[in-house]
């Protein structure tokens, strides 16, 4: 119990300090293409969260015993495999969510956190912390999407998860331009932010 | 003397040009296209005018907030808040044109750092956005010589603009003199050539733009579009109403000289030049709508820091070729034992007076004269 | 705007210092003691003449060497050029003009000793012939010798080596340090004395000034009285030299040119850079100097390295031509230092 709430706690960090997408700036093009609209961008993250977690898991477990070069490979694969599940659940918001989110799952499962973080990190980690570690990153990664997916819908469609509220304000939103300059605008937000939470305390607090 | 003295660096005489003499020069050059645009479209255009500017000032000033800097006012944001409502058509509502300059200051110039340090032209970004949200809006202009309502619902009588019909490959309904004063209906700032190509040299001559670029992108336009016309008819007839409808000339002469994101060194301005042109000639063949001109400006402004290095480059190895000559002659030939860089017995060509000089042992000899004489030494 | 032209076209506001007479300070002469006192001018020979150029203690004041060092290490070989520095490009500045036009003959004595040590086959003075504002003509000759009118815009210093025969070599000595010479040939004067043009708007009476060696700046001032309290007060030259705070403890020497004091400083604006490239188009050598400039302010070495630095001359034409006023030549100034101390130190 106590290894759970200290795991927690430790990887606390990637929800808003070490944010995946705004702070490490991972999986960009993904979120500025894919996610225009709010169905989208629960998709990709129970995608997301399903893939990293299923890795992460699959690496701390086997990961040292194999060979160097089986390793990308198994991880590869294992992440594809991932994209099953996540059909499925995902296959209850709309029934055709996965032609109109295109070929963004399939990028998810072989960006950078299964593939290179997974061999870096978590192979050194018990199962439990892998997992509460695949965890927080995808939450992570699921603010930014769904804050960004809203954003995006409200403005570009004037709808919000499909119900109609209002005619389109700023219907450029729903293009990738659109998508990377406000992933620019809440990057230099959460920035903002962390440094106004440095001043006053003087070290940096982990939220 | 028992007054504080100034401080003040090296050299201590100036000259009297500023920043603010070149924008105002600018400025100056735009107001005679609000008056034909008045002429042609009734005072709504003056009204946009003052719309565009009032917005970008107030942007400006919320943007110097967000970036925590005293806000100097220098006359670009005024600059870019005139130069948009001359792309748009005349009957365009005035929360496009608010639009328009918001994406231009607070997304183009000021998270990149303020004035100095945009990427892209504001003006061509503002406007291609605009273009993409409101199309029908953009791209649908005015017949001339109505008076348009200045406030309210805008009831105005539509017709197709020129670049349209080129697109379509059918002969402009106006002929080349109406295009030229500006009969034609299109963009409210663009149409009137004559007196956009004048405020134009009027810049060249003040030295506010550069004469490089708009002289090439002209020259290099003029060559593709005698090459590859769209329409039948005389050459000439052809190239006359490639350039002179749409945007090419009030761009070539106040959006591609933007100081900021064109080259700084000449042969830079060159290369510029000829890659928008062809650039633009592709993007108006091939494009959909037409706003070919924005479009390829913001690809071309990605790409000036590079024909700077290129030039740099260039540059380097002719200023290091007594060096780079005098390595492959001492690799070539293993007779000549010499241990010193053999300057002296280099044939030279006769340089003109005053080209680029070389590195010689005089001028290091000189430019140690001029660093001891310019240096903050205690002791002479 | 032109591709080949470089450099600036500066107004010299030499008048009306360079037509009046020179103005001399008090001061005490120095004599020297030589075996040769009784021989008369024309019958020393090369190694006398070096010697009295030693005893005299001779700084030449267009690089501050000592002037017998430079004779007699120079060896000018066959067909080598005796070139006499009298090129004031910079405004305000006509120190080393005034001694060709108000005292041609010792100058001419100064250049015939130097003839004899380092006998070169041509011999000319160099003055720079575009003083637009002044009614003065530059003489074709001066004594016996040739001068050669050095055209072009600022920094012009660096043409008159174009106009050396290639393959040879040359000798540079500037023009006051020949009148000290002949001066210590004819009557074993030391030299204690340096020439200054002083000039401003708020001089009363601007003209070129021999004051000795080691007066301070206010005494000087004092010397050609000040209408109103100056703002800024330089040293050096116009476009190459500094600002100082303390005229009452600042001294000059045989390198110092000029003592500027003006009314107001030119002021300084606020503006960022906006990229217009009038820096690059006015730099003599060619160097990209809008992105020097950025990378010394990023303290990026090795990009400053690659873009030719080391070839920045210091001339100031940069800062000159820029609109928003930055002061482009002292960060690149303050680079170059930055790179040479760093190199001492091994941390580059």
């Amino acid at each position: 119990m106590n290894e759970i709430k200290s795991s927690f706690k430790e990887n606390s960090v990637y929800l808003f300090s070490k944010n995946p997408v705004l702070v490490l700036g991972l999986v960009i093009g993904q979120l500025a293409a894919g996610v225009s609209n709010l169905q989208n961008a629960a998709a990709l993250s129970i995608t997301y969260f399903f893939v990293v977690t299923g890795v992460l898991v699959f690496a701390s477990l086997v990961g040292k015993r194999l060979p160097g070069w089986l390793k990308v490979v198994a991880y590869a694969i294992v992440g594809s495999m991932m994209l099953v599940p996540s059909y499925f659940i995902s296959a209850g918001i709309s029934a055709t969510i996965f032609d109109s989110v295109g070929i963004y799952p399939a990028l998810l499962a072989v960006s950078t956190v299964p593939i290179v973080y997974s061999e870096k990190i978590a192979e050194n980690k018990s199962p439990l912390s892998a997992l509460i570690n695949g965890i927080c990153i995808a939450f992570g990664f699921a603010a930014t999407a769904f804050i960004l997916g809203a954003a995006r819908e409200i403005l570009g469609s004037g709808s919000l998860f499909g119900f109609r509220l209002s005619k389109p304000l700023f219907p450029a939103a729903k293009l990738p331009f659109w998508g990377f300059i406000f992933l620019g605008f809440m990057a230099a937000f959460v920035n903002f932010i962390k440094e106004f939470i440095k001043k006053p305390d003087g070290e940096e607090e982990a939220e | 003397m028992k007054e504080k003295l100034m401080f003040q660096n090296a050299p201590h005489v100036r000259q009297s040009e500023s920043v603010v003499t070149m924008m105002a020069d600018v400025v100056l050059a735009l107001l005679p296209i609000y008056l034909m645009g008045v002429f042609y479209y009734g005072t709504r255009a003056i009204f946009l005018g003052i719309c565009g500017v009032i917005s970008c000032l107030a942007l400006s000033a919320i943007g110097s907030l967000l970036l925590r800097e005293k806000a100097v006012f220098d006359l670009t944001p005024i600059i870019t808040g005139l130069i948009i409502p001359l792309l748009l058509p005349a009957n365009i509502p005035y929360y496009v044109v608010f639009s328009a300059c918001a994406v231009a200051i607070l997304v183009v110039k000021f998270p990149f750092g303020g004035t100095g340090n945009n990427l892209f032209n504001p003006a061509a970004v503002g406007f291609a956005s605009a273009a993409i949200c409101w199309p029908e809006k953009v791209f649908s202009y005015p017949a001339t010589m109505q008076n348009l309502e200045i406030f309210g619902e805008v009831t105005a009588k539509t017709a197709q603009s020129p670049a349209y019909s080129l697109s379509l490959g059918a002969v402009p309904d106006y002929n080349v003199l109406d295009m030229l004063l500006g009969s034609a209906p299109g963009p409210m700032g663009a149409t009137n050539i004559l007196v956009v190509a004048a405020c134009g040299i009027f810049l060249i001559v003040k030295k506010a733009a550069n004469w490089i670029t708009p002289a090439f992108f002209l020259a290099q336009y003029s060559v593709l579009c005698l090459l590859f016309p769209r329409i039948g008819g005389s050459a000439f007839d052809a190239l006359c109403y490639e350039l002179f409808s749409g945007m090419i000339i009030f761009g070539a002469f106040f959006m591609l000289t933007e100081p900021v994101t064109s080259p700084k060194r000449d042969f830079g301005k060159i290369l510029a030049g000829i890659s928008s042109a062809i650039v633009v000639f592709l993007f108006r063949y091939f494009g959909k709508f037409e706003m070919g001109f924005a479009s390829a400006l913001i690809v071309m402004n990605v790409f000036s820091p590079i024909f700077d290095s290129l030039c740099e480059n260039v540059l380097h190895v002719y200023r290091h070729k007594d060096s780079i000559i005098a390595s492959f002659r001492k690799k070539s030939s293993e007779e000549k034992a010499e241990p010193e860089i053999p300057e002296e017995s280099l044939p030279e060509e006769t340089l003109s007076e005053d080209e680029n000089p070389e590195e010689t042992e005089e001028e290091t000899e000189a430019s140690e004269k001029a660093e001891e004489l310019s240096g903050e030494e205690a002791a002479v | 705007m032109s591709f080949f032209v470089k450099g600036i076209l500066l107004e010299q506001k030499k008048e009306p210092m360079l037509t009046r007479s020179t103005l001399v300070m008090r001061q005490e002469f120095e004599y020297f003691d030589c075996d040769f006192e009784e021989t008369p001018v024309e019958e020393l020979s090369a190694e006398q003449i070096i010697e009295i150029a030693r005893l005299a203690e001779i700084v030449d004041e267009c690089d501050g060497k000592m002037l017998w060092e430079k004779l007699e290490k120079s060896n000018l070989g066959e067909g080598g050029t005796l070139i006499v520095d009298a090129i004031d490009d910079e405004p305000y500045i006509s120190s080393q003009m005034s001694i060709c036009i108000h005292q041609p003959e010792k100058l001419s004595l100064g250049i015939e000793l130097c003839e004899k040590v380092l006998s070169p086959k041509k011999t000319y003075i160099a003055m720079y012939r575009h003083i637009l504002d002044s009614n003065f003509g530059i003489p074709g000759k001066i004594g016996k010798y040739k001068v050669h009118k050095i055209g072009g815009r600022y920094p012009a210093e660096s043409r008159v080596y174009r106009h050396i025969p290639k393959g040879k070599n040359s000798v540079i000595v500037g023009a006051c340090a020949m009148l000290h010479l002949a001066r210590a040939a004819e009557e074993s004067r030391k030299m204690t004395s340096c020439f200054i043009t002083v000039a401003g708007d708020v001089v009363k009476n601007p003209r070129n000034v021999e004051v000795p060696v080691g007066t301070t700046v206010e005494k000087i001032l004092e010397l050609c009285g000040l209408s109103e309290e100056p703002e800024t007060i330089v040293v050096g030259g116009s476009m190459t030299g500094r600002a100082i705070f303390e005229p009452e403890n600042e001294t000059v020497s045989a390198t110092t040119r000029g003592v500027i004091a003006l009314a107001r400083s030119y002021g300084t604006y606020s503006y960022t850079c906006i990229g217009c490239g009038r820096c690059d188009h006015a730099c003599p050598k060619a160097l990209s100097v809008c992105s020097l400039r950025k990378f010394a302010e990023a303290g990026k070495f090795d990009m400053l390295h690659q873009y030719d630095i080391d070839m920045c001359m210091g001339c100031g034409a940069c800062s000159y031509v820029c609109p928003a006023r930055i002061d482009v030549a002292a960060s690149l100034i303050k680079a170059k230092k930055q790179i040479e101390l760093a190199k001492k130190e091994g941390t580059l």
